[in-house]
């Protein structure tokens, strides 16, 4: 299983950020390109070096729609990634402050993440997105919607890290290995950094892979609802949106193909989920 | 004392609807800006006391993009959102509930590891690009719509006639749903029959009815403790199928909302949103501290903190 999720996603992230993805990023002029294809190439489309133009054909807006659904790939990867970066970075340090005290501080987190917990993340992210623009008045450039939603996708899921964190410490804590390290004398910063994190690295493990999944499923259902990624830099999201716009019986693969991404990255991500919270 | 926690419980959730209320006051555009919004004059206070007033009374504006009432609006999109939850929720516990207790029955042989293949399967789908899939499929291949640019209004273009029926949205939400019941169920069930007090209940030669019963009491315990965010699950999934097989909902307004900058539509939408998961929450609470003693005296979710 383990190695199945690994050996797809390998696959995946070779597809969108090895040599053929990351070519896409600069724009590749006309005359730099070989005229194998009898197709002449819209002004602008990008193309990789190492395959022929229009592999797959064209895309809904006229460029490779190869180049388009890997650079959809890549997007959706990168901005899942930063979301649940962000995501983490604020539930480990308020779930491990939670846990490890019992203070004002730590209660506070506690009422805050339960107050956001009943609310589906994917609503909160999107009732965000949509206040974010609404009270802040400059006019937003093209990036700051992505950067938008992925701090939101992020600002969403961290009450549920933080308070997983927070039950594995302090179930931890009362264990009795943890006690004897105590009568020991070992002094608490030591047994949570000695004792209970090496215990809590599958778990954790498993939170991170789960959570990853999570955020490229929300990335793709905003950016698909046109609050995140553009048509002009889209994410599989987006072109998923794309490709239901058009007639799919004369052209299936510009919705086959970002559905079929996406299923397949969440499918991978999903395997190492599964196989980590799995005792080894 | 059940009195006294269903008391606390809503006390505690009140902050919520305040912040709430006061995001959703903040959304809607300056009366100078606007022209039209409403209390147009007098101090912040005032208006805000007029904004709930008339949110109370079901009146939330008017609609930028649909030049209509936001209340005649989730008038009409309320009920189809609601026939499609409930459809869903029977659904993922019609196939989740005898699938998780059959797959615990059968854990050695091969049905059950079909039923929790048929799990993983599931909810490993996710419900944009299946829905998104099955949709033209349907449809038969009918283009439906052209390009939009992001920005515009109605971002999501609602067909008059190729309107899905409810039970293919309902269908996609419920058995993705019904996989996480599966596994709940199955695990809850298998750790059941091995503990000590089943063994016991056999030793004793207790009929298999009784025995079973047992174990099904203690499997439903982590089951209710998930409602709450199974609840909300299944609301947002029922959001993204209103919007990916282009149903009119209250899903697909907070998503056209946001795409077209309906502020009126947006903070009703949140409104209405807390007011939805205010409720389900304390009410899973209330379920939980009816059901299970030992959520009772300090272990509540409110009390987390030792």
């Amino acid at each position: 299983m383990r190695l199945l999720g690994a050996l797809l996603l390998g696959v995946l992230a070779l597809l969108a950020f090895g040599p053929a993805g990351l070519a896409l990023t600069g724009q590749v002029t006309l005359d730099a390109f070989p005229k194998d294809s009898s197709v002449p190439l819209a002004p602008g489309t990008f193309v990789p070096p190492l395959l022929p133009a229009y592999l797959l054909g064209k895309d809904p807006l006229g460029g490779d729609l190869l180049v388009q659904v890997l650079g959809g790939l890549r997007r959706s990867i990168t901005a899942g990634a930063a979301a649940l970066a962000l995501a983490m970075l604020i539930g480990i340090p308020l779930g491990l402050l939670a846990g490890q005290t019992s203070g004002a501080a730590s209660r506070l987190v506690l009422r805050l993440a339960a107050w956001q917990t009943p609310f589906p993340p994917l609503v909160l992210a999107l009732l965000g997105i949509g206040v974010s623009v609404a009270i802040i008045p400059t006019a937003r450039p093209a990036s700051a919607g992505t950067v938008l939603m992925v701090i939101m996708i992020g600002l969403s899921r961290w009450p549920g890290d933080a308070t997983l964190i927070c039950r594995a410490i302090r179930h931890e804590t009362r264990q009795p290995y943890a006690d004897a390290a105590r009568l020991l004398g070992v002094p608490e910063a030591g047994i949570l950094v000695r004792h209970i994190l090496p215990n809590a690295i599958a778990p954790a493990l498993a939170l991170v892979w789960t959570n990853a999944g999570l955020c490229i499923a929300d990335e793709a259902i905003l950016s698909y609802a046109g609050a995140g990624f553009s048509p002009a830099r889209p994410s599989l999201g987006t072109l998923i949106r794309l490709g239901q716009s058009q007639d799919f019986a004369a052209q299936p693969l510009w919705l086959l193909l970002p559905c079929l991404l996406l299923t397949l990255v969440l499918a991978g991500v999903w395997l190492m989920a599964n196989a980590a919270g799995r005792p080894r | 004392m059940f009195i006294r926690f269903a008391a606390t419980r809503f006390l505690q959730a009140l902050p919520v609807l305040l912040i709430a209320s006061l995001v959703a006051f903040a959304v809607l555009p300056a009366p100078d800006t606007a022209g039209q919004g409403r209390g147009a004059s007098g101090l912040l206070p005032e208006r805000y006391a007029q904004f709930v007033i008339g949110a109370v009374q079901g009146d939330f504006g008017l609609s930028v993009a649909a030049g209509k009432p936001v209340g005649v609006l989730l008038g009409a999109s309320l009920p189809a959102t609601v026939t499609l939850i409930t459809l869903a929720l029977v659904i993922s516990l019609a196939v989740g509930v005898p699938a998780g207790l059959a797959a615990a029955a059968a854990r050695r042989h091969r049905a059950g590891s079909v039923i929790a293949a048929f799990a993983n399967l599931a909810g490993l789908l996710p419900p944009l690009a299946t829905g998104a899939l099955v949709w033209p499929a349907l449809a038969g291949g009918v283009a439906t719509g052209k390009i939009t640019t992001a920005d515009n209004a109605g971002f999501l273009p609602i067909p008059a006639d190729g309107t899905v029926p409810v039970i293919v949205p309902a269908l996609l939400v419920g058995l993705f749903l019904s996989a996480p019941l599966i596994r709940l169920l199955r695990d809850g069930m298998g750790r059941a029959m091995e503990s000590g007090f089943i063994r016991f209940a056999w030793a004793r030669g207790l009929p298999r009815y009784f025995v079973f019963r047992h174990a099904i009491a203690n499997a439903l315990v982590p089951v209710a403790t998930s409602a709450t965010a199974q609840l909300a699950a299944l609301i947002a999934i029922s959001a993204v199928a209103e919007a990916v097989f282009h149903r009119p909902g209250a899903g697909l307004m907070l998503f056209n909302a946001v795409a077209a900058r309906d502020w009126a539509v947006l903070s009703a939408m949140l409104l209405l949103a807390s007011l939805t998961f205010t409720c389900t929450s304390v009410a899973s609470d209330l379920v939980s501290y009816a059901l299970d003693p030992r959520t009772r005296p300090a272990r509540t979710v409110l009390r987390t903190a030792r």
